[in-house]
């Protein structure tokens, strides 16, 4: 299946080498959600996070010749996306906190609305709030393992660290996270007390 | 009670044979484990879950757009570099046959040259003034190897590394 993915993206960037543009269409379209997650994730602006995305697809189109065919596609791209991102975020050092405004229209999730989705919901809800207390490099982290389920070498090549680095801190932002969600909850019911 | 590496290996499913026997007995005896086992199983697969986000309708149009943007900035660059070559062939041209001009010795050619006028160019075309134009020369060419060949590689370069 991954090697499958690869092999398109490696056939889509010979199109593009040979002048066909509806080929560049088609890479934009298989990488831009991705892409713009992991921006949006680390950023929490969704202005910013396009705004990343966009460039790290210029990026790659200026650079498509420099690419080796041999090497994952995606590995670069996502290199590219999370350096432009952290490099946005050092520029503008910004925290937007109205991430349920945001996000939420644009999620893709159906309208179930069981208990148990509604519980869902909420916890997923609580998840989006912690991650914005967390820092850039622990959502990175996060973001990298579980939205594509990328390996820890892929991860390392991404983030340019050791695969046992990567490993560690995973670990660290997965136990951060819970501290922060933790520590939402008890003020949560604090509040309500 | 397992550390909470051990916890997130067996859940990356990276765990040790003998690490997933001890969780095995702690899920079974302690509570607390298992109470905090669950707690981190759940962010775990609500981790998984996490929606993909999906940039605005027209992002993919604004990406093609700003490309070909890029293009046409690009070629309008290299007919403007062509005029500036034409431009600077031209002055260092006329500049070669007045100093030609004034410099082969008056037995080979003969110009008919007003004495004031001649005495006004004379002061100007010193060997300063050209050594002023070889030097602006230089730095001209230097600029279109820094824009055309340096920027072009070290940005590459950057792309490559990054």
């Amino acid at each position: 299946m991954i090697v499958n993915d690869n092999q398109k993206d490696i056939t889509l960037i010979n199109r593009i080498r040979n002048g066909e543009k509806s080929a560049y269409k088609e890479l934009i379209n298989r990488h831009k959600d991705y892409a713009f997650t992991v921006a949006y994730r680390i950023l929490n602006s969704r202005e910013d996070a396009e705004e990343v995305a966009q460039d790290a697809f210029m990026q790659v189109f200026g650079a498509l010749n420099a690419f080796n065919a041999e090497s994952k596609f995606t590995t670069w791209f996502y290199r590219i996306v999370f350096n432009a991102a952290l490099m946005q975020k050092r520029k503008k050092r910004i925290l937007t906190d109205d991430i349920d405004a945001s996000s939420e229209a644009f999620m893709m999730s159906n309208s179930n609305n069981s208990d148990e989705d509604l519980q869902k919901k909420e916890r997923r809800k609580a998840i989006e709030k912690a991650l914005q207390n967390l820092s850039a490099d622990d959502v990175t982290m996060i973001t990298l393992f579980y939205l594509k389920e990328q390996s820890l070498e892929e991860i390392a090549e991404i983030t340019q660290i050791s695969a046992e680095t990567a490993k560690v801190k995973i670990h660290r932002a997965r136990k951060r996270l819970a501290e922060e969600m933790k520590k939402m909850l008890k003020e949560e019911v604090k509040s309500l007390l | 009670m397992l550390t909470d590496e051990q916890i997130f290996d067996i859940l990356d499913g990276f765990a040790t044979e003998e690490v997933r026997e001890q969780h095995n007995y702690l899920l079974a005896n302690s509570t607390e484990y298992q109470k905090y086992f669950n707690e981190l199983e759940t962010l775990h697969f609500d981790l998984a879950e996490l929606p993909i986000l999906q940039p605005s309708t027209e992002f993919t149009q604004n990406v093609l757009a700003n490309i070909s943007y890029e293009t046409a900035k690009k070629k309008s660059w290299s007919e403007k570099l062509v005029l500036i070559f034409i431009s600077l062939m031209v002055i260092s041209l006329s500049l070669t046959f007045i100093l030609i001009l004034f410099y082969v010795p008056a037995s080979t050619i003969k110009i008919d040259v007003p004495q004031q006028w001649f005495e006004m160019t004379k002061t100007f075309l010193t060997d300063t003034l050209v050594k002023v134009l070889l030097l602006v020369n230089l730095i001209v060419l230097l600029v279109i190897f820094d824009k055309k060949v340096l920027k072009p590689y070290f940005s590459q370069r950057r792309m490559t590394l990054s």
